[in-house]
């Protein structure tokens, strides 16, 4: 699977000061990532095949999709916090957000359940969607919800990307929160 | 204090970190949302009545409108200069500066903040974000970069305590960037993300480096002052080498 191969590969011809890779590396806190990321600019650096910097922990990864957890481009799974998680100070208890609307797929409805002032489990719903929508809805939902637990664990304060349904599970989330911290 | 409200076909949630009083939070928070519905109800594209629209229909005359108005399009002229025209507000046949509006208006809303002595704060409207200060002490804002494939994870994060980043992607409404010179939409890059001190200038960036495709990344390099990532449609990750990625 393309993605999921770990390669430095140089650089395109012509191409200054773009430190090239093969998507999947670049998982932040992993040091192998960061080693082959940062060699400085490419222009410094022989065009084609990048020579033997690739780390080899992450040919392993290349095999089949990735399973759920264990993707080279997903956040480090629950790296040791140096800070307090973002979602700190939650009360335990189950939350549920505010039904947000989706352009697609009716309703998103974002369900959290906190213990020990952790987001244990998120659950979305997509509400009155049917037919094609509702098997699109149901496909994104897993990956939203797993993303909700990886954010938390990344510690990110939020992400940058081309939304769409993504928009009202956020906002669905972020009322569950609210509330949690309530 | 944070916030989520549906804004100008999105989703766009604020986060006040500083220590200020619930009601002075609570205003600021108004304020930001109703500067961000305004600009909606003036630059939407969807609104029949907007001043864009108006323009469009060549019932008013720019130079008649708003300062704001007269700002946002000298702006999309302007760009339309620095990239080579590959930023182009009429690049669908009709006047839409919405690659620029969105980000600019967030820009705004985040400078009145720190105006309003509201310096630490998170401000992400779809996806375009502007962070300033700190979310607590001693901590830098984290942001998180969407891998194109993977919803659920992140290919970069960057962090810093005053950063504009913005991500223009095919992976979510399909191939909706339009190269202006061939009149087709734009295929080989997946993703673009721009980052710098400008929200609206890093917003336009990442879209007019999408419609450019692979000269995109010769065109990223040399932007003075603007970090970037970008995706290919191949699979293959470039940033330049001062892109603020975490530790």
């Amino acid at each position: 699977m393309r993605r999921a191969v770990l390669a430095v590969i140089g650089t395109v011809a012509g191409t200054a000061l773009m430190v090239g890779a093969k998507l999947g590396t670049p998982r932040p806190d992993d040091p192998a990532a960061a080693t082959a990321t940062d060699d400085g600019p490419v222009s410094s650096a022989p065009p084609g095949p990048a020579p033997a910097s690739a780390p080899p922990a992450a040919a392993t990864a290349s095999a089949g999709p990735p399973a759920p957890g264990q993707s080279p481009g997903r956040p480090a799974p629950a790296p040791p916090p140096t800070t307090p998680p973002a979602a700190g100070g939650l009360r335990n208890g189950t939350f549920t957000g505010n039904g947000a609307p989706a352009r697609h797929y009716e309703v998103v409805t974002v369900t959290i359940t906190v213990s020990g002032g952790r987001i244990t489990v998120a659950n979305g719903s997509c509400g009155n969607a049917s037919g094609e929508s509702r098997a699109i809805c149901a496909d994104a939902m897993p990956h939203l919800q797993q993303e909700t637990l990886a954010k938390q664990n990344a510690n990110i304060a939020t992400v940058s990307g081309a939304t769409y349904t993504s928009d009202a599970y956020v906002s669905s989330l972020q009322s569950a929160l609210d509330r949690a911290k309530a | 204090m944070r916030r989520v409200e549906q804004v100008m076909g999105t989703a766009v949630s604020l986060h006040l970190a500083d220590p200020l009083p619930q009601p002075q939070l609570a205003r600021l928070a108004d304020e930001v949302f109703a500067w961000l519905h305004e600009v909606d109800r003036r630059f939407s594209t969807y609104k029949e009545d907007s001043e864009v629209n108006r323009v469009h229909r060549g019932e008013l005359d720019p130079a008649a409108g708003s300062a704001d108005l007269r700002k946002v399009l000298d702006a999309c002229a302007e760009l339309w200069r620095t990239t080579d025209g590959y930023f182009d507000a009429y690049a669908t046949g009709r006047l839409d500066p919405s690659g620029y509006v969105k980000g600019w208006s967030v820009q705004v809303a985040s400078d009145r903040l720190v105006a309003a002595g509201a310096g630490n704060h998170c401000l992400n409207a779809g996806g375009d974000v502007r962070v300033r200060g700190r979310p607590a002490a001693g901590e830098e804002w984290r942001v998180g970069i969407r891998h194109p494939w993977e919803a659920l994870a992140v290919c970069w994060v960057i962090s810093g305590t005053d950063l504009a980043v913005a991500t223009s992607g095919t992976y979510e409404r399909g191939y909706h960037v339009i190269d202006p010179y061939r009149g087709e939409p734009a295929t080989v890059l997946r993703s673009v993300t721009v980052v710098g001190p400008d929200l609206g200038l890093a917003d336009a960036y990442a879209t007019a480096a999408l419609a450019m495709g692979r000269a995109g990344l010769d065109w990223l390099a040399a932007l003075d002052g603007y970090e970037s990532g970008v995706v290919t449609e191949d699979g293959e990750a470039y940033r330049s080498p001062g892109l603020p990625v975490a530790r």
